[in-house]
């Protein structure tokens, strides 16, 4: 969706980080005393969250720039850290919880990575291994059009690497950049000292047409996954949300295989093409750092905006039940076989892949993989173990 | 749109005179301004028949109050070509000729004949008319929703939700949001038969401001009439029957007038005590009857896993004998693990007898089934 109105807060002093956003979008900017104006701006339109998506804020971060993922004591969390740089998104998937989770929903940008330096500065003294990212209130990627802040980051990750290994410290901590599009070009000669993981969202052709509404196609995002791959970059995989319908599990083991086994690229994903179809190649198993899976769950209050927003969608439709978090999920005899079926076709390919689960409880991790990190931290543990593994420096 | 202080302050160029008016020059069959309901009268879950008697029964003692006291306050009509219309007062006149009264007197309305002042503006005639049919109801008793509906909708015509809902508590004599207006502009924009079953009760408001929701056109809204107009049951279900019957729709990919017309839930609608062997003909009944299959279809695996555990639960005899006061209730839709086990006792001798079934119970090989 594309940025029509673009908002300063006039407490920001100017800075390059801003001139660029201003260049990038081509927008004449509107500085505004405080946020009401444009809470307003978005809140009294018709349709509030569309026109969040089309409307940029930029501000500074008053609250706190990192964040803990937040999990519940139901289901197993993997310790996540949450990277503060901005909220909302200018792709418009139906599932999206972020639609009902921000009030009021709007896309906003938060200059002054002196701050988020520091705080990332923190973390490094810490002699353990964080895991960072950038898409949990945001996709991390829909940025790099408009700003060089991904980028940024990326340097950051790799240069504390680097000061650490001249350290007894031989932890480190690692960015993943989260995302369903394909706006990699800034990361392509980037020293990033693999200490950036490029994760995609991924979902079935079938999916990704009904419900997936500005996204790449599955083709494209496995052609930027190889060629990151091909820079030197890690990469991570996330089946999440997984949809259930009749035929998904033939989708999903598809979908699987194109990872592995290359896609074919044609002429609407690969601007660089002649026309004639290519094969790309698969990704390695062991250039990937791991693969989480989580089938489609949400807050109540979702299921009305994606009938007013989405009224063809049938997402919500499936056989859901209220969650121990109280959020939908679907009925655990159905998210269990659908596990088994995705856990069983990527263990074909990538028997060593760590592959985890978003927010599952104990007789699922035990039903589909064999076991459960029970233990508070376990599971954080073991994805850490795989940073340490996979990203070693090139 | 016409601003309604605007109308008001414009309310001088109102003409009203009262006179005496042959009762056969009014054309009751011209409902514009009508905004009371036939079954004023009746209140709670009645059917139409009961609807229809208490309606004669209560304009009947309207026509003996008007015999034994005369018209308290005279109708208000308008004058078109040579016959008249009702601004307010439909019942008073149906009463008055069933007790064979000629004439009567009433306030007739017409604006002023503004021969030199072409500017006037007939909207204000209309809004002005339609406040008082409003308001002459309104403040003599409580208006149902249905009232409110129509009383909004005639005032929509000309006037923003937003200038009817400040004004409300002058006209509707209660406060109204602008939400709540346009609520009611919904509900008396959909069809006649919707209203109906809202007025007896058999539909709420907020279930069929579901149909709006859901973008229905009118023929699949009379398909859901006709199916509330043969159950009963509580606001809860009414949500939950159309929101299961909507969301099978979606997903199977077929219309919702199928589904309701399809034969599993037309034989439940359609059967009488006398004729049908399945002896469906209580409202409730054939209610909760088409909640258990939509819920089946709707989430076949749970419904699955219900009847299941609801099996072995009998399997396991807890209700039999000492046993009977066992309770064994599974983890809320199968999420959790926890199952729950619930006993009375009155005495610890009780007590410890029932901690050996419950002990013995462990033992047996269903119980572990069960609770797998």
């Amino acid at each position: 969706m594309k940025i029509e109105t673009l908002f300063i807060d006039r407490a920001i002093r100017p800075c390059e980080e801003i001139d660029y956003i201003i260049q990038s979008t081509s927008l004449e900017p509107e500085y505004v005393e405080n946020s009401k104006v444009v809470y307003d701006h978005v809140n009294l339109s018709d349709d509030p969250i569309t026109k969040g998506k089309q409307t940029l804020y930029i501000t500074e971060n008053h609250g706190a720039v990192i964040k803990k993922c937040p999990g519940t004591s139901h289901y197993t969390c993997c310790d996540y850290t949450i990277l503060h740089t901005g909220t909302f998104c200018t792709m418009d998937c139906s599932y999206c919880i972020l639609q009902a989770y921000f009030h009021p929903p709007l896309l906003q940008y938060f200059v002054g990575q002196h701050k988020i330096d520091a705080a990332l500065d923190e973390i490094f003294k810490e002699n353990k291994t964080f895991r960072v990212g950038t898409g949990e209130f945001t996709d991390s990627l829909i940025w790099d059009k408009i700003s060089n802040q991904p980028a940024k980051l990326v340097r950051k990750f790799a240069d504390q690497a680097r000061a650490r290994s001249r350290s007894s410290n031989n932890n480190f901590s690692i960015l993943e950049l989260k995302t369903k599009t394909v706006n990699i070009d800034s990361l392509k000669d980037i020293d990033h000292n693999r200490k950036t993981v490029v994760a995609w969202s991924l979902n079935t052709p079938k999916v990704i047409k009904s419900e997936e509404r500005g996204t790449a196609s599955l083709s494209a995002r496995l052609k930027a996954a190889k060629e990151c791959e091909r820079w030197g970059y890690r990469v991570a995989f996330h089946f999440d949300p997984i949809v259930i319908y009749q035929g998904c599990e033939e989708d999903y083991k598809e979908v699987i295989k194109s990872i592995f086994e290359g896609v074919r690229v044609d002429k609407n994903v690969d601007s660089s093409s002649d026309g004639v179809i290519k094969q790309s190649l698969g990704i390695l198993p062991e250039s990937i750092v791991w693969i989480s899976i989580g089938t489609f769950r949400f807050m109540p209050q979702l299921k009305q905006i994606i009938e007013n927003r989405f009224p063809k969608s049938t997402i919500a439709y499936g056989e859901f039940i209220t969650g121990l978090d109280n959020k939908m999920r679907y009925f655990k005899p159905l998210r269990i076989k659908i596990y088994q079926k995705i856990v069983s076709f990527i263990r074909q390919y990538a028997p060593d892949v760590l592959i985890y689960f978003c927010m599952e409880d104990e007789e699922v991790w035990q039903k589909t993989i064999g076991f459960f990190p029970k233990k508070e931290g376990q599971l954080g543990a073991m994805l850490d173990r795989s940073v340490m593994e996979r990203c070693k420096a090139c | 749109m016409l601003n309604l202080q605007t109308t008001i302050s414009n309310s001088a160029l109102l003409k009203k005179r009262v006179k005496q008016v042959c009762l056969d020059a009014i054309d009751l069959s011209d409902e514009s301004f009508k905004i009371s309901s036939d079954n004023l009268f009746f209140s709670g879950n009645k059917s139409s028949s009961d609807n229809s008697l208490s309606n004669l029964t209560n304009l009947s003692n309207l026509a003996l109050s008007i015999r034994l006291t005369g018209l308290i306050n005279p109708i208000v009509l308008r004058e078109i070509d040579d016959k008249y219309i009702v601004v307010s007062g439909f019942k008073r006149v149906s009463a008055m000729r069933s007790i064979g009264m000629r004439e009567t007197p009433a306030s007739i309305l017409s604006h002023l004949d503004f021969d030199k002042d072409k500017t006037y503006d007939f909207r204000f005639y209309e809004v002005q008319s339609a406040l008082i049919a409003i308001s002459d109801n309104a403040f003599s008793r409580q208006l149902n929703v249905m009232e409110q509906a129509r009383g909004v909708r005639l005032l929509k015509r000309f006037c923003s939700s937003y200038d009817i809902a400040q004004n409300s508590p002058a006209i509707f004599n209660v406060n109204m949001g602008e939400s709540l207006i346009n609520m009611l502009d919904d509900i008396a924009n959909m069809p006649l038969s919707l209203h109906e079953l809202i007025e007896s009760d058999k539909l709420s408001m907020s279930s069929a401001l579901k149909f709006k929701q859901y973008g229905y056109d009118k023929s699949l809204i009379e398909s859901f009439a006709t199916l509330f107009s043969k159950i009963k049951c509580s606001l809860s279900k009414q949500k939950e029957i159309i929101t299961n019957i909507h969301e099978i729709a979606a997903r199977e990919e077929i219309s919702a007038s199928d589904l309701i017309e399809s034969k599993e839930i037309s034989q439940i609608l359609d059967s009488q005590s006398d004729n049908c062997s399945s002896n469906v003909n209580d409202e409730n009944q054939k209610a909760n009857l088409i909640r258990s299959i939509l819920f089946n279809r709707r989430y076949p695996n749970l419904f699955k896993a219900k009847e299941r555990f609801s099996n072995n639960l009998k399997m396991l005899n807890l209700n039999s004998g000492m046993k009977s006061d066992i309770k064994l209730d599974p983890p809320a839709d199968f999420e959790g693990r926890d199952y729950t086990i619930t006993l009375k006792f009155s005495t610890v001798e009780e007590l410890a007898k029932k901690a050996n079934i419950l002990s013995a119970l462990t033992k047996n090989p269903l119980f572990g089934d069960i609770t797998d």
